[in-house]
């Protein structure tokens, strides 16, 4: 990564890379690395329930390997990372696909991640509560008590503000809406056309 | 179902203020609407209106890599040293910087992969191989107000280049004395309030139903962009193509950011998408909010935004 030096970023640790307190957080939210990290880190102890139940491990492995593989290497915060998946409602034992969210079967899951912060080794403990293939909770714990990994972890929950809801346009009185731009004739009169081909 | 354009909620009824002005056209591919929110007197909308409908079209004749006549398509044509036009500074300080911070993520180099994964002129929306970019150095040395090519390439300034046209757009505005205004391109807009007016109250689209909001912004004198990949979107891709992975990102569902030019928050809702948000947050001031394949949610502090959520996820 091109990136500017560390020396420029305050917070230098929040600000690295990869920092590892961010990709927690992605992790959580299913940040598109998850499957990279779990094809790349398999550990044998996991394999098994990978490939029985590839969908659900996914995300639990991830959160525990995650931690040591997204982690920036200069910083050498990552110790390493244990997983215990402990579903505790199970679906039928066959996920249709892992390619979606809505392989990820319904349940809880739990991992720990330790790391080395500038208070010493710590773990968090990460617990995500998945209803329809979305997350419906999470919840994070650590053992470090010391100010700086504090705020790190605040910050890092800080930022997750659950799932959105929406609200009919009609319902709320707006001056204007902002989201995908908007599309004049030509684009729109492509894609249709192009559909249109694509079923004949 | 997606509305229509014009199915979008009006502007709100000026109640106590004088009346305003409200022009609605297409341009540069999307729709535009340029309203003064305060007296302007016909002559001068009318002379306000020809002048912005002039820059547009000087915009697009220097940057559109959609038209034949244009600087960047001679760019695509013949290699060698160009005089960029007077404006093209801050575009293209701001493309050498992101360019960096993204690891090259975000490139004016780009015009090519996306053409060959048909989004080109002629819209044909049917992928063909899919090459990376050319890094920028050894192809582009940029000195203002010179680009030089070391061969022809086809620049695509679509990360930035609308909301810097709004930023252009809004400066017409302003050498015609309206100096109230909201300028939006799209979804991508500058607003500027009378004294003591009310800010804007912007709808936050839902990126899976047009029909609805997953939250108002409250817009006051800022810029507010957006990004979503529910409209221009073919063939498993969309108008954002990560230039590594040559696939369009699909771990974010919605991109929104809040600066104080739109050159800068709609870049940024490029860059959302490549870095995590800290590391832009080093070098610029913006607020932020992204909407995850899961349609978890996650802003800045200071967001300027009411959202509809859950019930909040349980804290540290």
């Amino acid at each position: 990564m091109n990136l500017p030096t560390e020396e420029k970023r305050t917070p230098s640790r929040l600000l690295s890379g990869k920092p590892h307190i961010i990709s927690l957080y992605y992790i959580v939210n299913k940040h598109v690395t998850l499957r990279d990290v779990a094809v790349d880190t398999p550990k044998p102890r996991n394999n098994q329930k990978l490939a029985a139940v590839f969908g659900l491990v996914v995300i639990v492995a991830a959160i525990g390997a995650g931690v040591a593989f997204l982690a920036p290497k200069s910083d050498g915060q990552v110790i390493g990372g244990a997983t215990s998946p402990t579903p505790t409602a199970t679906a039928d034992a066959t996920p249709t696909a892992a390619t979606t969210s809505a392989a990820y079967k319904d349940g809880t899951y739990t991992a720990n991640g330790s790391y080395d912060s500038p208070g010493g080794l710590e773990t968090v403990h990460l617990s995500v509560t998945l209803v329809s293939g979305l997350v419906s909770d999470s919840n994070a714990t650590t053992t470090g008590n010391n100010p700086t990994g504090r705020l790190y972890q605040g910050k890092f929950l800080g930022g997750y503000k659950g799932l959105v809801v929406g609200r009919n346009v009609d319902s709320i009185k707006l001056s204007r809406v902002s989201g995908s731009s908007l599309t004049s004739g030509g684009f729109n009169d492509a894609l249709a056309k192009i559909k249109t081909q694509a079923k004949a | 179902m997606m509305p229509s354009p014009r199915s979008r909620p009006k502007p709100r009824p000026n109640v106590a203020g004088p009346a305003t002005r409200q022009w609605q056209f297409d341009a540069i591919g999307t729709r535009w609407s340029v309203e003064a929110l305060q007296v302007v007197p016909p002559a001068v909308w009318a002379r306000a209106r020809r002048a912005v409908a002039g820059r547009i079209e000087q915009f697009d004749r220097d940057y559109s890599r959609f038209r034949a006549d244009s600087l960047v398509s001679a760019m695509a044509r013949t290699a060698g040293r160009y005089q960029l036009p007077p404006d093209a500074q801050p575009l293209f300080d701001l493309y050498r910087e992101l360019y960096d911070l993204t690891a090259g993520a975000v490139t004016p180099l780009v015009g090519g992969l996306l053409a060959a994964a048909g989004y080109d002129a002629a819209y044909s929306l049917r992928p063909g191989t899919l090459t990376p970019p050319p890094a920028w150095p050894g192809t582009l040395r940029y000195e203002f107000p010179h680009l030089t090519l070391a061969r022809p390439v086809s620049l695509d300034l679509g990360a930035a280049g609308k909301g810097y046209l709004v930023d252009l757009v809004a400066g017409v505005l302003r050498t015609h004395g309206i100096t109230a205004y909201c300028v939006d391109a799209g979804g991508d807009m500058a607003h500027q309030g009378a004294l003591e007016a009310d800010p804007l109250a912007v709808g936050l689209e839902h990126p899976a139903d047009a029909g609805q909001v997953i939250g108002v912004a409250q817009l006051r004198n800022q810029s507010l962009c957006g990004s979503a990949g529910n409209r221009r979107a073919w063939a498993g891709l969309n108008h954002i193509i990560d230039p590594h992975t040559r696939t369009s990102p699909t771990h974010l569902r919605a991109v929104w950011a809040v600066a104080d030019t739109t050159l800068l928050a709609d870049a940024l809702t490029t860059a959302l998408y490549f870095v995590p948000p800290p590391i832009l947050a080093a070098h610029y001031v913006f607020e932020y909010a992204l909407v995850y394949e899961d349609f978890s949610l996650e802003h800045s502090a200071d967001f300027p935004a009411a959202f509809f959520t859950t019930p909040a996820i349980s804290a540290l």
